[in-house]
């Protein structure tokens, strides 16, 4: 898994490339709280460039977007998620749990 | 049957999820039924780590794939702390997110993406889990799949024939695995009297003689039946050792077969003449006993 950053006025777009497992997903997870720590909440996850995610993704996208939503202060929202990727999110429940983007761009343009 | 050991980390994920990959492909499935399958397994792995072991590096992951003309088999073994399946709740998908347990979700998701799971605690050896995924109904389009695969599949077609038990499963699995192979019609003769096991009064499963003019010619010559130029429906004898056991028809008048399907009927049939004769000499045998 290879994470980017990038920071925009209003949010920041984490670039989510490879795969996200058990083993990597504690990285998304740091990469995330990192953001927080300096004070971002606001943050869109393009998923365009993510082969796979298991469960552990999943979770992780879960205790991001919890502590991103708490005292109203942000949220994390997604962007271009591939599509068996999504099936999976939905098939769990995660979908209503997040904005869904159809470009990165756009959901940047959201905030 | 393939087999592999991975040691139990997190960091052998990707790896184990790459040889359910190649078995999966290797089985005919598409894409999505690859994903399913890789999901699967990683979750299984996944929990095996964190619940079964209690950790990274405590033991070992064994995975085996098989498949045949129904789908895939994945058996997962382990030999940490037996799992009581029924201590898992199914996670609540609509709780708000401050709700929302974190765990669980493993188990949800390998029921989503396999049509069977089955867990089976072994006590002090640890756990089986075994979880199929059945070929969807729809004919897989064969030129997806590659000659190396199709080779495989004469193969394992060869080894699956030994251990069926009864000369109408045998004639299933020829029959599904052909059609699934080279996306045809297939009609399949065997002479009966050559696999009859003696005193057993067995109703008869073929008609004394090839109905088809085309089988009836290649079965009394022992030369396939194809005409020039003509390699929409063709007609093999299954031969072994000088005796002539009968006629395999492959028909597929969209798309006639190619030189490279004719040279994998050939091997087929050589190997499935081999297995008949293999099959019914062990069931003589169990017959005696």
């Amino acid at each position: 898994m290879e994470i980017t950053t990038k920071h925009f006025k209003h949010c920041d777009l984490l670039s989510i490339k490879g795969k996200v497992d058990s083993y990597t997903a504690p990285d998304l997870t740091k990469a995330i709280e990192s953001l927080n720590d300096n004070g971002v909440f606001k943050i869109v996850l393009d998923l365009g460039g993510l082969d796979y995610m298991s469960s552990a993704g999943f979770r992780a996208l879960l205790i991001g977007q919890r502590n991103c939503k708490r005292y109203n202060r942000g949220e994390i929202v997604l962007a271009r998620v591939p599509k068996k990727i999504c099936d999976a999110l939905e098939l769990t429940g995660f979908t209503p749990l997040f904005r869904i983007f159809e470009d990165a761009t756009a959901a940047v343009g959201g905030f | 049957m393939r087999t592999a050991i991975f040691p139990a980390r997190f960091d052998e994920l990707d790896s184990i999820r790459g040889f359910a990959t190649q078995a999966a492909r290797d089985a005919g499935m598409d894409d999505s039924e690859t994903y399913a399958i890789e999901l699967a397994i990683d979750e299984a792995c996944t929990n095996i780590i964190e619940h079964a072991y209690q950790g990274e590096n405590r033991g070992d992951i064994e995975c085996s794939c098989e498949f045949d003309a129904a789908g895939l088999t994945v058996v997962i073994r382990d030999h940490g702390k037996p799992f009581d399946p029924s201590t898992i709740t199914t996670p609540d998908m609509d709780a708000d997110i401050d709700d929302r347990a974190v765990g669980g979700l493993g188990v949800f998701l390998m029921k989503k993406m396999m049509d069977e799971v089955r867990f089976e605690p072994m006590g002090e050896s640890g756990n089986v889990l075994t979880m199929k995924k059945r070929r969807k109904k729809k004919r897989i389009n064969s030129q997806f799949l590659s000659q190396d695969t199709r080779w495989r599949q004469v193969i394992q077609l060869g080894e699956l024939l030994i251990q069926k038990e009864s000369l109408a499963t045998r004639r299933d699995l020829i029959v599904d695995t052909v059609s699934h192979l080279m996306d045809c019609q297939v009609d399949l003769w065997l002479d009966e009297n050559l696999f009859r096991l003696p005193g057993l009064n067995q109703s008869a499963l073929f008609s004394a003689k090839p109905a088809d003019g085309a089988m009836l010619d290649a079965f009394t010559t022992g030369i396939p039946f194809a005409p020039k130029g003509q390699r929409a429906s063709l007609a093999f004898p299954l031969t072994n050792g000088g005796v002539n056991l009968g006629v395999l028809q492959v028909e597929r008048p969209a798309k006639p077969f190619r030189p490279k399907e004719i040279e994998i009927l050939e091997g087929l049939v050589g190997h499935v003449s081999l297995a008949l004769v293999a099959a019914h000499r062990f069931s003589v045998e169990q017959w005696r006993i």
